[in-house]
């Protein structure tokens, strides 16, 4: 017996370390974002905001509150959004689509909802939109939005979106920020 | 064949007990003693070093400075104060929202010479802690000279740094209906942890 | 107390094996192995004397060039005048005018990237460097969109960048030679951990582009 107790513990931890190694997670987990889901026309809240995604398109122009047109591949998310407890330093400061590979961050090109304030308990409405390559609009694109622009250890409401299936418009005129209820 | 004689002498030295071991807390007095010192000394000297590290340099609210009802007080080279608060219930040429109120403060701040510099107060409910900070171009308020919600540098004669001028913090808050007083009116001015909060119930 | 010394006999025979296997290894025969491998793998890298970089290719106005996860196609290098679209604003007075560096970009990487980089020489597209100018370029849209240069993935964007210069430091017709940069990406492990990184920067091409003047009249159709 003695002489295969350090073969028994030597298989012991080699299982205990393949083990280990298998349900690792990935590097950076510690400060990964806390994720919400939600669907579109439900809210979901995440730390300080709670944010409903009323309609998502995509459309070949958008033409922002100033009257600036650009023409792209544009894909267009209309968002109710409010903070909960404080203000200080609320604003939508996180919108991200992941479309497969790649990651796209919403345009700062027109005005937009994104990088507005929010304020707790009085909800704001407005879009955000992404700029994509012309041949990306398929697939499932995962969206993500939320109050801090470094979203580690920070709360983030995602939605998964079917690309091909969003309806395509000629163009989309983005709404100005505007006051939920009016 | 004769009985052989033992090897060892059997003396009675050696029929006394083995000397009784000293105990395990004995032998590691001076290791616990040193547990007992070092560990809390360890946790509060880490523990100051990173509450100093990030509340310590000014930039955050630390200590509250209440100031009387009515009355001023003087923090980080300024006197402030008194408040004035209340309800804008004529909204009628602004953007408001349904269900909110507009809810207004004015602070004079008259500095002691050097230009004091703050952020925009914030409007706290005392209940609950939520807080709000002012709101201007999204109700439709234009912006106005006069009307500052940070702390401004107004010298009397450019060139003399000790010729701040006195002026007044104007600031509006959206706050929804449901939500009531009291509430403080926090203003941070730069400089060490120490803030201002006045009490209002507009 | 279980941990008796070894009793003297066995401590004799478990020294000596390991003197005895010691005295065993060939040591001279592993120097010299060692030595050999060493010469031969010099050798095979092609000696210790340093090797001189390669040049860097040369690219013309036109031609897609890819470099730190960025493709970037020199469209044309004007002087103005007046700035336009361009971000630089030339004193009039002082009769200065903006040498401007028009350039279609796309972002290779599969996350967005801001057009400017930190640091100089800059990894990015204002690493785009002009010969007998230090400073980096200011970047914007072509198109006159406001604020920061995102680069999204994959999608073609074109950008004016743009540099203040004296009133005969260039003409019309001069030639003026870019380089653009190439750099190595990694992602941060310590305090920027996470974070990716372009850095190593190096020319990774030349460019030489003819200077086309651009007088104050004709901005106005711009």
């Amino acid at each position: 017996m003695k002489k295969v107790l350090p073969w028994l513990l030597t298989l012991v931890l080699l299982a205990g370390a393949w083990v280990q190694n298998a349900v690792a997670l990935p590097d950076g987990s510690s400060e990964a974002s806390f994720l919400t889901p939600a669907t579109v026309g439900h809210a979901a809240t995440a730390r300080n905001l709670t944010l409903t995604v009323t309609d998502v398109r995509a459309a070949r122009s958008i033409t922002d509150p100033t009257g600036r047109t650009l023409e792209s591949t544009w894909v267009v998310v209309d968002v109710d959004a409010e903070a909960i407890d404080s203000q200080y330093g609320a604003t939508l400061g996180f919108a991200e689509l992941t479309v497969g590979e790649r990651t796209f961050r919403a345009t700062e090109r027109v005005q937009s909802f994104f990088r507005q304030r929010l304020v707790p308990g009085v909800p704001r409405s407005g879009a955000v939109a992404f700029e994509l390559p012309a041949d990306a609009l398929k697939g499932t694109g995962t969206l993500r939005l939320g109050i801090p622009s470094d979203a580690r250890y920070d709360g983030l409401v995602e939605l998964t979106i079917d690309l091909s299936d969003i309806p395509v418009e000629d163009a989309i005129t983005l709404p100005t920020t505007h006051w939920t209820h009016t | 064949m004769t009985i052989p004689t033992p090897l060892v002498a059997d003396t009675p030295e050696s029929q006394t007990p083995a000397p009784k071991q000293p105990g395990w807390w004995r032998t590691n007095r001076l290791a616990l003693v040193a547990l007992l010192v070092l560990v809390p000394a360890i946790g509060i000297g880490v523990g100051w070093n990173e509450w100093y590290s990030y509340y310590g340099y000014g930039f955050r609210k630390v200590t509250v400075v209440e100031v009387p009802d009515k009355g001023t007080v003087k923090v980080a080279g300024a006197e402030w104060g008194p408040v004035r608060s209340g309800e804008i219930t004529d909204t009628s040429t602004l953007d408001m929202p349904k269900g909110t109120r507009l809810l207004a403060a004015i602070v004079p701040v008259k500095p002691d010479g050097k230009a004091v510099s703050c952020e925009a107060p914030m409007l706290v409910q005392q209940s609950t802690g939520r807080e709000w900070t002012p709101m201007r171009s999204e109700v439709g308020l234009a912006y106005s000279f006069d009307e500052n919600e940070t702390c401004v540098s107004d010298l009397a004669d450019e060139k003399d740094p000790e010729s701040a001028q006195p002026f007044s913090l104007t600031v509006g808050f959206v706050v929804p209906d449901d939500v009531t007083g009291p509430f403080w009116l926090d203003v941070d001015p730069r400089g060490d942890g120490r803030f201002v909060r006045f009490s209002i119930d507009p | 107390m279980n941990a008796a010394p070894p009793s003297p006999v066995q401590e004799r025979t478990l020294l000596t094996r390991v003197r005895r296997m010691a005295s065993l290894i060939p040591t001279p025969w592993l120097i010299t192995a060692g030595g050999a491998v060493l010469l031969a793998a010099t050798a095979a890298f092609g000696g210790l004397q340093t090797v001189s970089p390669k040049p860097a290719p040369a690219v013309s106005v036109g031609e897609r060039y890819s470099g730190s996860d960025l493709q970037m196609t020199v469209q044309g290098v004007e002087l103005r005048a007046e700035r336009g679209n361009a971000a630089s604003f030339p004193d009039k007075e002082k009769h200065e005018k903006v040498l401007a560096v028009i350039v279609d970009v796309v972002n290779t990487f599969g996350k967005p990237r801001l057009a400017t980089g930190s640091g100089s020489p800059s990894p990015a597209v204002d690493g785009i460097h002009v010969e007998g100018i230090d400073e980096k370029p200011l970047i914007a849209y072509a198109d006159g969109s406001d604020g920061r240069v995102w680069l999204q993935p994959g999608v073609p964007v074109q950008l004016v960048l743009s540099w203040v210069v004296g009133p005969d430091e260039l003409h019309d017709g001069d030639e003026v030679r870019l380089t653009l940069p190439d750099s190595t990406h990694s992602v941060g492990t310590n305090v920027q951990r996470g974070v990716d990184i372009w850095d190593e920067v190096v020319v990774g091409a030349t460019l030489t582009a003819t200077v086309r003047e651009i007088p104050a009249s004709e901005e106005d159709a711009l």
